[in-house]
């Protein structure tokens, strides 16, 4: 009967030892490749920089800018309430509290978009949540949200509202202390033409 | 006696079923079908090098030679791919990276040491695939500075002053600073004083058509 138990005792002992052989158990909580393709088919990580104007202006609590340019660019200019964190930088445990935050879009965002993706890549597969990239980073935000162009005078009201709005939105980033006098929009009308009628003769 | 022996066999018995479980729970525990092949500090190591990007100007001159020992892999959708495509690029949307015959692809592209050049309508839209195929141990794989936007012309913007190439997307194309402090100060923007002319659409007339019978 000892023997027995003996026996028992040392096949339970290997057993636990076969636990070291297991896989590295970071791998665990790394989101798989396949999981992190089939985000990247779904265009949803990315939003515009008007978006991202309304919900600063907004003062959106959900969301949460991180600025991914080095910390030179980042004090020079930077969006409104972002955190810097430089892409060299982003597997530093340092920032955990950052990237793990329940409830709150992270946008990342840097001079274009590459930086940021990757930026995002990488969160995501150490498998945080809730991550965004902002396409066209901060060229495109100087190009749309500061400098906007006017659209040409065909251009549908909708393209008119989203150049009102970012006029606006630029006064909001400028400190409002911006004069523009309006432009009126000249509204061209449209008269639909009378279809000709076609004589069709039949048999 | 017997009462012990009853004993001992209930726990080996006990002892079997624990162990046939542990035994079934290692060999069912999910294994992934894609294995990381760098870790994530060794794969920040690799974007951050910008070994692995390809200048635009460098993949013509390999076209142009017909420098053996390239492969272009075009990633964007069928649709984009048959509207026009570097010269012999094969098409692999990015949405099937993972399909076998395409992993079968990449395989042999990295045994017969083929660098495989990814591209999209910009740098971009490839650089997810791009690092994923990294990451998976592909390292014979490079991304397309600019993307075929570029390369074909269609997003080179000729009147561009910057000495910058426009393919490094990650250069500021503007001094945010100055810009920032124009406008706090008031300065109008001389963009706003542009007028526009205004353009009135005239729609052709649709000649009319009799059409008679018989």
């Amino acid at each position: 009967m000892n023997i027995r138990y003996i026996f028992f005792a040392i096949l339970l002992l290997a057993l636990g030892a076969g636990l070291f052989f297991l896989p590295d158990p970071k791998a665990d909580y790394e989101t798989q490749a396949e999981n992190i393709l089939s985000e990247l088919k779904d265009q949803t990580r990315f939003v515009s920089t008007d978006e991202v104007a309304e919900r600063i202006i907004n003062q959106d609590p959900s969301l949460f800018l991180i600025d991914v340019r080095m910390v030179d660019y980042y004090e020079e200019f930077s969006l409104p309430g972002a955190a810097n964190i430089p892409l060299e930088e982003i597997l530093n445990p340092d920032w955990v509290d950052y990237l793990e935050q329940d409830g709150v879009d992270l946008v990342f965002y840097s001079n274009g978009d590459i930086y940021a993706e990757q930026a995002w890549m990488l969160a995501k597969r150490m498998g945080y949540k809730n991550l965004y990239v902002m396409k066209g980073g901060l060229n495109h935000w100087f190009e749309t949200i500061i400098q906007p162009k006017r659209p040409a005078a065909t251009a549908s009201s909708t393209e008119f509202d989203l150049y009102e709005f970012r006029k606006g939105a630029r006064q909001y980033f400028s400190g409002g202390s911006l004069n523009i006098e309006d432009v009126e929009a000249e509204s061209l009308t449209f008269t639909r033409k009378k279809k000709e009628t076609v004589i069709e003769g039949g048999c | 006696m017997k009462d012990t022996n009853l004993k001992t066999n209930r726990l080996s018995i006990a002892v079997l079923i624990f162990v046939s479980l542990l035994v079934i729970g290692f060999i069912t525990m999910s294994k992934p079908e894609f294995e990381y092949k760098l870790t994530l500090e060794q794969s920040l190591e690799q974007i951050l090098s910008l070994e692995d990007e390809m200048n635009p100007d460098e993949l013509m001159e390999i076209i142009d030679s017909e420098t053996k020992g390239y492969k272009v892999v075009d990633i964007r959708n069928p649709y984009e791919f048959v509207k026009g495509n570097i010269q012999g690029s094969k098409n692999i949307p990015y949405q099937n990276l993972f399909a076998k015959e395409n992993i079968e692809f990449f395989d042999q592209m990295k045994k017969d040491s083929v660098t495989v050049v990814l591209c999209g309508y910009d740098q971009l839209e490839a650089n997810g695939s791009w690092m994923l195929l990294q990451q998976l141990g592909y390292s014979n794989v490079k991304v397309l500075q600019g993307g075929y936007g570029y390369y074909s012309g269609e997003t080179f913007d000729m009147f561009s002053e910057s000495e910058i190439p426009q393919y490094f997307v990650e250069e500021p194309k503007y001094s945010f600073v100055e810009i920032m402090d124009k406008l706090t100060s008031g300065s109008i923007i001389e963009d706003e004083k542009v007028e526009y002319e205004s353009i009135i659409p005239t729609r052709k007339k649709k000649e009319t058509v009799i059409e008679g019978g018989c």
